[in-house]
């Protein structure tokens, strides 16, 4: 229906899909834009309703199509490097002492955050979203190996964030 | 410091957790691993870091984006919401940044969380102690029926704990200034709920004359506080919203 131009149906769809991808953008670019992005992604869901032909689920195919344009978004991902630059101090307090714990999922999002965005999106996309390295490589550009590399640095970096 | 032979080893225990070995290396690296606590410690922690990246669930945004996408693909806009979904900017966002959504029933839902609260000081004083007595509100002395015809002590009313004690009035003053914004069932539910809280409160602070040094019965009270602050803040969060 909402293929049809049906607005209320994808409102639906919107309400039941917006958690999801709101959360990969927040992983993948930063809670800074995550709400602008997430935005975005549905306008060009609903742009491009006529190209789900239906043999995927809708989740799927929205959840590729977010990917896709979240990793587009060279630039703002750049200025969110610059920024995350700047703030390393304020996130160094933010994280600090308490008690740490591998587990606990506020210090596994606050220490996702830290990470450089290629490491970053190696590991939101492996290690959360459940991608295989070769999927990977061909979303992202890079060779398999370099995903490789790249998920065990994420993982390295998370592991001295978690453990202070 | 990791020589250089051992930081080969920890370097590839990220495809050995994910499977990716050949049979004859994965020998080689678990040989390691049986004889290397630092490298066992590290696959630890990347096989917890892993299991816990399985589990992080969705995020909702802290507002509403229908309003925007709703704009730019033309669909009519939507209607003034109905109030029966709340969403807490203020609070929510502070709090986890997990995107905090209360609606109507969960709001009532709290009420009933916030009952069992209560009931759960009740029963611990035990049924004597359930009375509906009121507790003076500027501290000084109280004295409180019991269904059984006995007397409570007095009570030195302190209040709330010292560092909550300002936030929980300004937040109160905040509240009664925002009341006439908000619509009335939501003002009902507010009510309700910070009703059974003071009740609980109450109760503690009447249970506490009588066992002043009850731990059980202190650390509930300071709890039972902190759910007022916390709701408190919602509440706040909600006048917000709506303003």
């Amino acid at each position: 229906m909402a293929a049809d131009g049906d607005h209320a149906a994808f409102e639906r769809l919107y309400r039941g899909h917006v958690g999801r991808i709101h959360a990969l953008a927040r992983r993948m670019v930063g809670d800074d834009v995550a709400e602008d992005l997430t935005q975005e992604v549905f306008i060009r869901a609903w742009s491009k309703l006529g190209s789900f032909r239906g043999d995927a689920r809708f989740g799927t195919w929205l959840h590729r199509l977010a990917v896709n344009l979240l990793l587009t978004r060279r630039e703002t991902l750049r200025k969110r490097e610059a920024k995350a630059v700047t703030a390393d101090g304020v996130l160094d307090r933010l994280v600090a002492p308490r008690q740490r714990s591998p587990g606990a999922a506020v210090d596994l999002e606050a220490a996702l955050a830290r990470l450089p965005d290629g490491a970053r999106r190696i590991f939101v996309l492996y290690d959360v979203e459940g991608y295989g390295h070769e999927e990977i490589a061909g979303l992202v550009g890079i060779s398999v190996g370099t995903s490789k590399s790249q998920l065990h640095r994420a993982r390295m970096l998370m592991r001295g964030h978690l453990n202070g | 410091m990791m020589n250089g032979s051992h930081a080969r080893w920890t370097d590839q225990l990220s495809d050995y957790l994910d499977g990716g070995f050949a049979e004859a290396d994965r020998d080689a690296l678990e040989a390691h691993l049986a004889e290397c606590g630092t490298c066992r410690d590290v696959l630890h922690d990347l096989r917890a870091l892993v299991e816990s990246a399985h589990r992080l669930g969705d995020v909702p945004p802290a507002r509403d984006l229908w309003p925007g996408i709703a704009a730019a693909i033309g669909a009519p806009a939507p209607a003034a919401r109905p109030r029966s979904v709340i969403e807490l900017p203020t609070a929510a966002r502070a709090r986890a940044r997990r995107g905090l959504f209360l609606t109507v029933p969960q709001l009532a839902a709290a009420s009933v969380v916030l009952a069992v609260i209560s009931a759960a000081a009740t029963v611990w004083v035990g049924p004597g102690v359930a009375t509906t007595s009121a507790v003076g509100e500027k501290g000084g002395t109280v004295a409180a029926t019991t269904d059984a015809g006995a007397v409570f002590p007095a009570v030195d009313l302190a209040g709330p704990p010292p560092e909550l004690a300002q936030e929980l009035r300004l937040l109160e003053q905040t509240l009664a200034a925002e009341r006439a914004r908000l619509e009335p069932n939501t003002v009902r539910i507010l009510e309700k709920n910070l009703g059974v809280i003071e009740r609980a409160i109450d109760e503690s602070r009447r249970a506490l004359a009588i066992e002043p040094g009850n731990v059980f019965l202190r650390e509930h009270l300071d709890r039972t506080y902190r759910e007022k602050l916390d709701y408190l803040r919602e509440a706040a969060g909600i006048a917000d919203w709506t303003g």
